[in-house]
């Protein structure tokens, strides 16, 4: 469970909020959207998860534990982070960043092999691209060695951010379906932060939508679809909505 | 002069020519190596604390604008000692700022995506420089190495002056007696080595870097081979040179070893040889030669901390430059005078005199002295306000030199130029000048056929040459000095002249001139 408490974060000291008094629960093996546009503060939440940011205010705990009692290396290790930058390390080849964080964590060579070519099945790569270098890979499959990577050791959390918005959309769409798949087999509980309104609403079990700071709104869907708590979101989804009419006209 | 043959003078100095290559080598990549983890670190800590970087960065370039020379000697005083540990201290001063900017700008080149991956998976802030900055660094950390060894190959030259060895050797002594063989057989050498040291970093450099996705994929075992071969190829030149090096020169000092210091002209060279091969001939001593040294306070250092045990020396530079007491003209007394105070101040012994006296003189035209009757400097006295007189800026400002001699002698020149020694003498042959001042054993002077004036109002300090030697060789070794008795007086200025016009005119080696010296005299062999 990861539950957050009267969270602030400002880089001037109050003059203007990066997000503003966020009171949030998110459930275990829960798939939680985080939606917004750029700035609204979607990553911002996400990163104090993992302390890559500290709030100004307020608490963020996990499995009931405030996270800055929790040792920094730690606690990341234990969550997965997939990011849009992916972030593959240029000098090591696919197994080397896939077992990256075992290693770190000082397992057995047997066992990091045995959990690459697990991941490799996993991702659906064939295993010879263990030896290859993250060049040497497509946009998509490198974030799909990603995705393996944060899945490294199994752990409970995983964090992505955007980690598909590099993508082209034909990939994008074939990686949404297999993050379906993955959920089903991981049980993970995942915290997956997009500006994408259609990928919100393909993947989340809930959605939390944020602007300018401020979390608007967070619900199931159909709540969201339903009762818009806000101006904003009633627009949000309005406009998409509105595209769609036309196009089903139109065809 | 007929030269020695290209060919024999390469056969009989290539075995010297090996070692100094080795001692060049060992200087170059140890102190490549040193700088290469001080650097290294240096720049890693410049990157986690950026309040440093600008103190240090500034720092390390200020050290490199520091004269080689200079650095040589000021570190050659803080250490204490001559040779190879001062010379690899400046070196390694002089590799460290290629490296500690290069590795700088390579950790900071980094992208901002792969150090957030890298922070995001855990990794601590040591593990994020050693397993993702440093490998990603590490093309421009190498090519920082390769431009600190080509340098450092350069500058190395310059450890001879300290007595480190290397082909700077042959630079110094080629510079020396004015020999462009000798000179070329330093200095070729230095730049075909600085090419292969470049070459071996290449090489090395290809090994280590990231492979790119244009490469052939091969086994990540494989790639762990050929990085670990192409990485040890400059550690084992490093290590190679380094341990012949010490095999050649042993860290323990040798027993029955007498070491040899001179500094670095013509006079002293050969009357280091006279030393080193009278001892060799006539005692079961070994002698090290450490030759060329910087000048009177690199010897005389030397000898205070044992790093030589005799070196040649003239009473007159003594007094001035070791003792600062006025300049004494009367030989006898001048050398009762050094051998008290050397005595007294350092327990150091002044050995019996070679008999000559390396005084300043006053040089005219043999022929122009005969026909006008010229045979000492007061004779200049009734024409000298028509007479051309040529003097070396030294000469001209020292007190000891034009001004004193112009008081003392009372003597008045029509016109006198600033001149190099060289060209004095040559336009007192041609008669476009009619009096200079020179040292009294010159070679030079008799080969101009040119005429030393008597120094009748005895105004010239003295300056005999004699060995200084530490109290305790002299104790351990008591034998010596029978060695150096019968050296006493060999060498007048007659004699002394000859011996440099052999090396200097006729480009003979100072080791082959004494030699002959020796035979001729019998003093090769103990009696």
């Amino acid at each position: 469970m990861i539950k957050f408490t009267g969270v602030s974060k400002t880089y001037d000291s109050g003059v203007t909020y990066a997000l503003r008094d966020l009171n949030l629960t998110v459930a275990n093996s829960e798939f939680l959207v985080l939606l917004g546009s750029s700035g609204s503060g979607k990553s911002t939440t996400m990163k104090m998860i993992n302390r890559l940011l500290e709030p100004s205010a307020g608490i963020v705990e996990l499995d009931g534990k405030p996270v800055k009692e929790i040792d920094l290396v730690q606690l990341r290790r234990s969550i997965g982070y997939v990011f849009q930058g992916i972030g593959l390390f240029p000098h090591m080849s696919i197994a080397e960043n896939i077992a990256i964080v075992p290693k770190l964590m000082g397992w057995s060579r047997e066992k990091q092999l045995t959990r690459v070519e697990a991941l490799l099945d996993l991702i659906s790569l064939p295993r010879n691209f263990a030896e290859r270098l993250p060049e040497q890979l497509s946009g998509g499959q490198q974030q799909r060695v990603g995705v393996a990577r944060a899945l490294a050791v199994d752990p409970e959390y995983l964090l992505m951010d955007e980690p598909f918005g590099a993508l082209d959309a034909v990939t994008r769409d074939k990686l949404q379906l297999q993050m379906l798949q993955w959920r089903k087999t991981l049980n993970k509980t995942v915290i997956f932060v997009t500006h994408d309104l259609f990928e919100a609403l393909t993947l989340g079990d809930r959605i939390a939508i944020f602007d300018d700071g401020v979390m608007q709104q967070v619900g199931t869907r159909s709540e969201i679809l339903r009762t818009p708590a806000t101006d904003f979101v009633k627009e949000l989804f309005a406009k998409p909505a509105k595209q769609l009419q036309e196009f089903g006209d139109l065809v | 002069m007929a030269q020695q043959e290209l060919s024999s003078f390469l056969i009989e100095r290539a075995p010297e020519l090996a070692q100094r290559t080795a001692e060049h080598l060992m200087l170059a990549s140890v102190s490549t190596l040193v700088a290469t983890i001080a650097g290294v670190i240096i720049a890693i800590v410049c990157f986690e604390y950026q309040k440093l970087r600008n103190p240090i960065t500034a720092a390390v370039g200020i050290l490199q604008t520091v004269p080689s020379l200079a650095m040589l000697v000021f570190l050659m005083t803080v250490i204490g000692k001559i040779g190879v540990i001062p010379a690899l201290a400046a070196l390694t001063l002089y590799a460290l700022l290629p490296i500690v900017r290069n590795t700088i700008i390579g950790l900071e080149s980094i992208t901002p995506p792969t150090i957030e991956a890298a922070q995001g998976i855990g990794m601590t802030k040591a593990q994020q420089i050693y397993l993702v900055r440093v490998p990603m660094a590490m093309p421009a950390i190498v090519a920082g190495i390769r431009t600190a060894a080509v340098v450092g190959v350069g500058i190395a030259t310059l450890s001879a002056f300290i007595g480190a060895g290397g082909l700077g050797e042959f630079i110094n002594r080629g510079l020396a007696l004015s020999n462009t063989r000798l000179l070329l057989l330093g200095a070729i050498p230095a730049a075909i080595l600085a090419v292969t040291a470049d070459g071996i970093l290449a090489i090395a450099e290809w090994g280590i870097r990231p492979a790119r996705a244009t490469d052939k994929p091969i086994s990540s075992g494989k790639r762990k081979l050929r990085r670990t071969l192409a990485a040890s190829l400059p550690a084992v030149v490093c290590i190679a040179s380094l341990s012949f090096y010490l095999y050649e020169h042993p860290i323990t000092a040798q027993p029955n070893v007498i070491r040899i210091g001179t500094k670095h002209f013509t006079e002293s060279l050969i009357l280091g040889e006279l030393i080193s091969q009278a001892i060799e001939g006539q005692t079961k001593l070994k002698v090290e030669r450490r030759f060329d040294l910087g000048g009177s306070l690199v010897c005389h250092g030397a000898l205070l901390r044992g790093d030589v045990d005799v070196y040649p020396e003239y009473t007159g530079t003594s007094l001035a430059t070791i003792l600062n007491i006025d300049s004494i003209q009367d030989p006898k007394l001048a050398l009762e005078t050094v051998a008290k105070e050397y005595q007294k101040r350092f327990s150091l012994t002044w050995l019996p005199t070679f008999g000559f006296n390396n005084a300043w003189a006053i040089i005219v035209n043999d022929k122009a002295a005969k026909s006008h009757g010229w045979s000492k400097i007061s004779d200049l006295k009734p024409s000298a306000d028509n007479l051309r007189m040529g003097l070396t800026s030294e000469f001209a400002e020292r007190s000891d030199g034009y001004p004193g001699l112009k008081k003392v002698y009372g003597l008045n020149f029509a016109h006198i130029t600033d001149l190099d020694t060289n060209i004095a003498y040559r336009a007192l042959a041609e008669n476009q000048l009619d009096a200079t001042a020179g040292n009294s054993t010159d070679g030079r002077i008799d080969a101009y056929k040119l005429k030393i004036l008597d120094d009748d109002k005895n105004f010239f300090p003295a300056y005999q040459a004699a060995p200084i030697i530490r109290d305790e060789t002299l104790k351990d070794h008591p034998e010596l000095q029978e060695v150096f008795n019968s050296l006493l007086d060999t060498i007048d200025n007659g004699t002394m002249r000859q011996l440099n016009y052999k090396v200097d005119a006729e480009h003979r080696s100072p080791a082959e001139v004494a030699k002959e010296f020796l035979a001729a005299k019998h003093l090769n062999t103990a009696k």
